[in-house]
């Protein structure tokens, strides 16, 4: 455990002058933006936005942000020729590939506070009350963990590979966008289903009851057998997480220099 | 507990049909520089990452420190410091912090190490200078700090000269030396620059593709190499012949058409310019000569330009 | 014809590049998602035909695919000269960085329309397969400008993020980032009347898209449109002015 809190810290101390982390973050920030004109213009409130950002901001643009970022630190080590340098220590394989994967839970939470606290501040510009705030971050945060969950096939994908950057991003930005319409073209279909194969599907069907609840427009449909339970929700991503996780690690143990 | 630091019994690596490594038999002494002399693409670097258990090895068995480094590597590791080919680090962190991120890695808490690594290779501490900005020398240098940081006692250092100009090389060679003879650390180097090696190893092991051609001690090196009379003459065919009729010389070569190397050093050199003179055959130059490193080194590896 | 020469140039520089793949992959995409959100609706789009694929490849293209597409592309190619380290060679031709970037440019451009050309036909056969109703001669011509029409403006619309992300190596990545952020916003605005107002989706009234945007009002203003998309190419002019005289 102490080795591994000793790994994080040393990865986030490598993260200096790295702008793109930064600018993601920005990314969050700004996105709400926008979404708040569109509110005050067709006189929404602050769950209109609220939901917005979650759905495009987390469910669709964190993912290949996370993965841009998963992409960076893996092949920092393999582009700086840091690999070798690394095994005689001896620093653990498995152990630096799991700390990159928690600085990216980091980031993810990170970005979802920020975007959260990013849609409160534009709401009180657009004059609109915010309500029950602690559950309304919460689920922003559990939003946040959830979707790097979602990442972790891509980024699976992309250390499989282990190919160059602009196939990284190719493959972030598909992903995201290809979960994003198959889930809006299928979140009508009764659970379980094929498309569940996809965790943004999962994520979606479980908010989908949060999202009811809130003072937006309805869902056009029942949304009874479409949503999915916490349970089967938190078991689901639990498998991802140890499947996916354990095929970045082992398959970035195998990265020769 | 075996006198030596490193040994390989056969070690071999095969690349699919290529065999880079060929059954090499090395042996470092503890409290010695070892000088692994080769071409480029000999295998240097292949026995090296091999010994340090970066590469897979294809056949043979390596000890470090008496031991087989696989399953090992908690204990071993931090008694080496190595520099393999190009030395990595990250371009969007200065030298210091490059080094303190590998020092925290290797639990070395103290700041003074960083600090005293970074003067001994003559680099800045906390200098903002980020690594992407360094020269060739400043990178082979923060390697060589990297290496040294841990105070290990096994240096395994691959080209460490690399890119330095003529001054950074006489230090990092004296650097290299202070290391052996007054911390008594066992250093394997490697380098295709003979004159390097030659001033700073003690023992030394010639490697050509991949084979280990030959392995001693510096001074029994300097034994091996022959000595000759270099007799510099207007026609040398002619002055062969004469020297074999008159002073019965059988042991010489002939270089070119007016150079002749007489290797029996016991013969009178006046009295053989004399006599050439009165034949006719003017003498330009004569004196006794040695075998240089390069010299023996084409002659066991029949190469040619080499560095 | 020095202009045409540069522009010819950056072609033969592609020449072998694994990069144009992205566009053929991103681009198939687009009518398959279009197929896959009709065949999966539960109120699906009756006598579905080749002009609702169209749209839905044109509205997909829009929002989610062809900006990121030309950015990826557009920064590529501009980031090379840094990573292959040849700006050096080309300064000293003389070739300034300004008529370097319009050469880029230019062959971005192109790029765009050839693009829209590949998903044109791939809409096409998609559409002669599965949907053919509605295909005819009229409908392919319209579908043809359409879609390149709509590709050509959503390279302009992108251009001040290509030209800013010129100015140091690797920064096209945080421009790939915001460019797709600035793509699929398109959606939501162009569904709630700020189609004209917002340089991505200010193509569909060039176009005169006739898909559902989600917005209640059609009333095409093309000086809003002309303002809009001649500020995105004034803008992207004037960064590289200002970067040209770093450089």
């Amino acid at each position: 455990m102490l080795g591994l809190l000793k790994m994080l810290k040393i990865e986030f101390s490598k993260m200096r002058r790295r702008p793109f982390i930064l600018i993601a973050t920005l990314a969050a920030v700004i996105l709400p933006a926008p979404i708040s004109l569109l509110a005050a213009r067709t006189g929404q409130g602050y769950d209109f936005l609220y939901k917005s950002v979650i759905n495009l901001g987390q469910l669709m643009l964190l993912i290949p942000v996370l993965c841009i970022v998963a992409a960076m630190l893996f092949f920092e080590e393999r582009d700086n020729n840091t690999l070798k340098s690394l095994k005689i220590v001896p620093v653990s394989m498995n152990m630096l590939a799991s700390s990159k994967l928690i600085v990216l839970l980091v980031v993810s939470v990170l970005y979802s506070i920020l975007a959260f606290v990013s849609t409160v501040v534009f709401s009180l510009i657009g004059h609109m009350t915010v309500e029950q705030f602690a559950i309304k971050l919460l689920f922003c945060i559990a939003a946040g963990i959830m979707v790097w969950v979602a990442s972790l096939p891509c980024i699976a994908l992309i250390v499989v590979f282990n190919r160059n950057y602009i196939f990284s991003v190719l493959c972030s930005f598909l992903y995201a966008v290809m979960g994003f319409i198959i889930t809006n073209a299928t979140i009508r279909t009764a659970a379980p289903n094929v498309f569940m194969i996809l965790p943004v599907n999962v994520i979606n069907r479980w908010l989908l009851p949060f999202f009811q609840n809130l003072d937006t427009a309805s869902y056009p449909f029942d949304i009874g057998p479409s949503s999915v339970s916490t349970i089967f929700c938190v078991i689901y991503l639990l498998i991802y997480t140890v499947a996916f996780g354990w095929i970045i690690c082992n398959r970035f143990r195998k990265w020769d220099n | 507990m075996s006198d030596f630091v490193i040994e390989t019994r056969g070690l071999t690596k095969v690349y699919g049909e290529q065999t880079a490594v060929n059954s090499v038999n090395l042996h470092v002494r503890a409290g010695r520089i070892y000088g692994l002399l080769g071409r480029n693409g000999a295998g240097k670097t292949t026995i090296m990452k091999m010994i340090l258990g970066l590469a897979p090895i294809t056949s043979g068995e390596v000890d470090v420190f008496g031991q087989n480094i696989k399953g090992r590597e908690k204990q071993i590791y931090p008694r080496i410091g190595a520099i393999i080919e190009n030395p990595g680090f990250y371009p969007n962190l200065t030298g210091t912090e490059n080094l303190k991120i590998f020092a925290e890695m290797r639990g070395i808490y103290h700041h003074n190490a960083v600090k005293s690594a970074l003067e001994v290779v003559g680099l800045p501490y906390r200098d903002k200078k980020l690594f992407s900005k360094y020269s060739l020398g400043m990178k082979q240098r923060l390697g060589i700090a990297n290496a040294i940081l841990h105070d290990p006692e096994l240096l395994i250092l691959d080209e460490p000269t690399n890119g330095l100009d003529p001054i950074g090389i006489a230090e990092v060679r004296n650097f290299i030396k202070d290391l052996s003879v007054e911390r008594g650390k066992t250093i394997l180097i490697s380098s295709h620059i003979l004159s390097e090696i030659s001033l700073l190893a003690d023992d030394i092991g010639i490697i050509d593709h991949g084979v280990l051609l030959e392995e001693s001690s510096m001074e029994e090196l300097e034994k091996k190499n022959r000595k000759y009379i270099l007799l510099q003459v207007s026609d040398a065919s002619k002055a062969s012949l004469l020297l074999e009729h008159e002073f019965h010389v059988k042991d010489y070569a002939m270089q070119d058409e007016h150079t002749l190397r007489l290797y029996d050093t016991a013969l009178d050199v006046a009295a053989i310019n004399k006599f050439l003179v009165m034949q006719d055959v003017a003498v330009i130059g004569s004196q006794l000569c040695h075998d240089t490193l390069e010299d023996y080194f084409k002659e066991i590896t029949g190469g040619v330009g080499i560095a | 014809m020095n202009g045409m020469r540069l522009i010819k140039d950056e072609f033969i520089k592609l020449k072998r590049c694994n990069i144009l793949w992205v566009g053929i992959i991103t681009l198939l995409c687009s009518p398959l998602l279009s197929v896959l959100q009709q065949e999966s609706l539960n109120a699906p789009i009756t006598d579905y035909g080749y002009a609702n694929l169209v749209n839905g490849v044109i509205w997909n293209n829009m929002g989610f695919f062809l900006p990121v597409t030309l950015m990826l592309l557009g920064g590529y190619m501009i980031n090379r000269e840094y990573t292959d380290d040849t700006l050096k060679e080309i300064f000293t031709i003389p070739i300034s960085y300004k008529k370097l970037m319009l050469g880029k440019i230019g062959a971005l451009l192109i790029l765009s329309i050839l693009y829209s050309c590949y998903s044109f036909l791939l809409a096409t056969g998609i559409s002669a397969i599965f949907y053919p109703g509605g295909l005819n001669g009229m409908a392919v011509i319209k579908a043809l400008i359409q879609i390149c029409g709509m590709g050509l403006c959503i390279c302009i619309s992108i251009l001040p993020f290509v030209c800013w992300c010129g100015a140091a190596k690797n920064r096209f990545w945080v421009g790939t980032v915001l460019v797709f952020v600035y793509g699929f916003l398109g959606i939501p605005l162009a569904g709630h009347g700020f189609q004209d107002y917002y340089p991505i989706s200010a193509g569909l009234s060039i176009i005169q898209y006739s898909g559902d945007t989600g917005s209640t009002t059609t009333d095409f203003r093309p000086e809003i449109v002309g303002i809009v998309l001649l500020s995105t190419l004034f803008l992207s002019l004037l960064i590289l002015i200002i970067q040209n005289k770093s450089k």
